[in-house]
C-alpha cells in the first residue's frame, strides 16, 4: 500500500545532508544536544526498541557532528535534526521489529506506579484493546506511521510535518486521517469500542 | 435530518475528534453524531484507539529513557545478546567503521603489546639460547627424549588474571567502545559549552552523566575535573 509513498521520503537522501544554500551548519552537536528529547520522542514514536532507537540517534548524532559549524537559526536545525531522524526512522523501519512489548506487561507497569490500579477484569479488558492497536501499529505502513507519531506524540502540526517529510501538509492531513481510521477500525472491528 | 451521508462524516470525524473543524461543519457532524450510532462508535474507536497508542508511545519513551539512565546526552551503547548483535551486524559495522576506525588501530597495538608479554617467556626465561636453537637449528629431532618447541614449561601455569584472547580481544573492543563514546559526549558537552556559555546547567548534567557512566575512562575524569571547575566557578560568583 504505502510502500511507493514511504520512497517519496527515503528517496532524497540529500535530505541527510545539509542542505546547499543556507543549511543547518553550526553548532549541529548543539542543537542535537538541546534537542535531543525531542528526537527520542520521534523514535519512541515509530516504536523501535530501545537499543535500536539508540543505534538510530547516534546516527543522527554522526549526521549532525558531520554537517559541523554554521547554523545560526535553532528552528532550522531542529527541524533538520527532525527530518534526518525520521529519514533514519524510515530506513530502518522494516529491518526493526517495533512495539514489541506485550500489552499486558505495559499496563502491569502502568498499573504498579498508578495510584488507583486498575480492577483485574478492567486490566484483562484494556489488555485486550491495547494488544489490537499495537499489532494495528505494527503493521501500519511508515508512511501513515511516521505523521501520525510526529502529530500526536511530539505535538507538531501538519505544516510542520510537511517540512520535516517533505510532502505537501493537505498530503500529511490525509495519511492522519487515513492512520487514525484503521486503528479506530481495528478497535471497531473487533467489538472492541469502548 | 443530516446534511452529511456516513461515508462523507467519516472524512471529518477525525477532525471532528481534535476539534479541527470550522463552526458549521461541527455543528452538522454533531447534528449527524446525534442521530447516528454507528458514526458514534466509530469516533468513540477513534478516540479510544488514539489514547491506547499513546500509552504504547509512552512506553516506548519510557523504555529507551530508562536504558539511557535518564541522561539528556547521548544514546549509550550497551553490549547486547547474539540475536540482537547478529540482527543489526551490517548496520553496527558501517557506524564503527566510522567511529572506531582511529581506535581500532590503537586496540591493534595494544593487542601487540599484550602479543609481546605473552610470547617472550617462551624464549627468554629459563634456557632462552635452547629455545631458540630448538626451533631454528635443530629442524630434526636427534634421537632421545623430545623437546618441544615451544614447552608448556616455557608458557607456566596461566596467572590469576589469565583471560583467554577472545575475551580479551571482546573486553578490549567494549573497552575502546566505551572510552570513544565518552571522549564523543565530552566533546559534543565541550563544544556546546562553548558555542552557548549560557548551557552550563545542561553542560553541568552532561559532565555529571559522563563521569558516571563512563568511569574509569580519561574522559570522565575530565569530565570530573570540568564539574569541580564549575562548581568552583559558581562559589567564587
Amino acid at each position: 500500500m504505502g510502500t511507493n509513498r514511504a520512497t517519496t521520503v527515503n528517496a532524497n537522501q540529500e535530505h541527510d545532508q545539509p542542505e546547499p544554500d543556507g543549511p543547518p551548519g553550526t553548532g549541529m552537536v548543539t542543537a542535537f544536544l538541546v534537542q535531543s528529547k525531542a528526537l527520542r520522542r520521534i523514535v519512541a514514536g515509530m516504536g523501535f526498541a530501545p537499543a535500536d532507537a539508540d543505534d538510530i540517534l547516534q546516527d543522527v548524532y554522526i549526521e549532525a557532528a558531520r554537517a559541523g559549524s554554521g547554523c545560526q537559526d535553532p528552528d532550522q536545525a531542529a527541524r533538520w535534526l527532525a527530518r534526518v531522524t525520521v529519514n533514519r526512522c524510515l530506513l530502518e523501519y522494516r529491518r526493526r521489529q517495533r512495539f514489541t512489548r506485550a500489552a499486558g506487561q505495559i499496563l502491569e507497569d502502568r498499573a504498579a506506579i498508578s495510584p488507583k490500579p486498575p480492577l483485574p477484569d478492567e486490566l484483562a479488558a484494556r489488555a485486550e484493546q491495547l494488544d489490537a492497536v499495537r499489532r494495528a501499529m505494527q503493521d501500519l505502513d511508515e508512511s501513515l506511521l511516521a505523521p501520525l507519531a510526529l502529530r500526536y506524540f511530539s505535538d507538531m502540526n501538519a505544516t510542520e510535518i510537511s517540512q520535516i517529510m517533505d510532502l505537501p501538509a493537505s498530503t500529511v492531513r490525509s495519511r492522519l486521517r487515513e492512520a487514525r481510521l484503521i486503528l479506530a477500525r481495528e478497535l471497531a472491528d473487533r467489538g472492541l469500542e469502548p | 435530518m443530516s446534511q452529511y451521508s456516513c461515508l462523507e462524516i467519516a472524512d471529518l470525524l477525525v477532525d471532528f475528534a481534535d476539534d479541527n473543524l470550522a463552526t458549521a461543519q461541527r455543528q452538522a457532524v454533531a447534528a449527524h453524531l446525534a442521530d447516528c450510532p454507528d458514526c458514534r462508535r466509530t469516533l468513540a474507536a477513534l478516540q479510544q484507539s488514539l489514547s491506547l497508542a499513546q500509552t504504547l508511545w509512552e512506553d516506548a519513551e519510557g523504555q529507551i529513557e530508562s536504558r539511557r539512565g535518564n541522561s539528556p546526552v547521548l544514546p549509550t551503547r550497551q553490549p547486547r545478546n547474539h540475536g540482537e548483535r547478529n540482527a543489526t551486524l551490517a548496520f553496527q559495522f558501517r557506524r564503527r567503521v566510522v567511529l572506531l576506525a582511529p581506535v581500532a588501530i590503537a586496540a591493534g597495538l595494544v593487542l601487540l603489546l599484550i602479543g609481546h608479554r605473552f610470547w617472550k617467556p617462551a624464549i627468554t626465561p629459563h634456557q632462552p639460547d635452547m629455545a631458540r636453537k630448538d626451533a631454528s637449528v635443530q629442524p630434526l629431532q636427534p634421537a632421545g627424549p623430545q623437546v618441544p618447541l615451544i614447552s608448556a614449561v616455557a608458557w607456566g601455569t596461566p596467572p590469576d588474571n589469565y583471560e583467554d584472547p577472545q575475551t580479551a580481544l571482546t573486553r578490549i573492543e567494549l573497552d575502546v567502545d566505551r572510552a570513544a563514546q565518552a571522549a564523543m559526549v565530552l566533546a559534543a558537552t565541550d563544544t556546546c559549552l562553548a558555542d552557548q556559555p549560557g548551557c552550563e546547567d545542561l553542560a553541568k548534567d552532561q559532565y555529571a552523566f559522563v563521569a558516571t557512566t563512563y568511569a574509569g575512562t580519561e574522559a570522565a575524569t575530565k569530565a570530573r575535573q570540568r564539574l569541580e571547575s564549575i562548581s568552583e566557578r559558581r562559589t567564587l560568583q
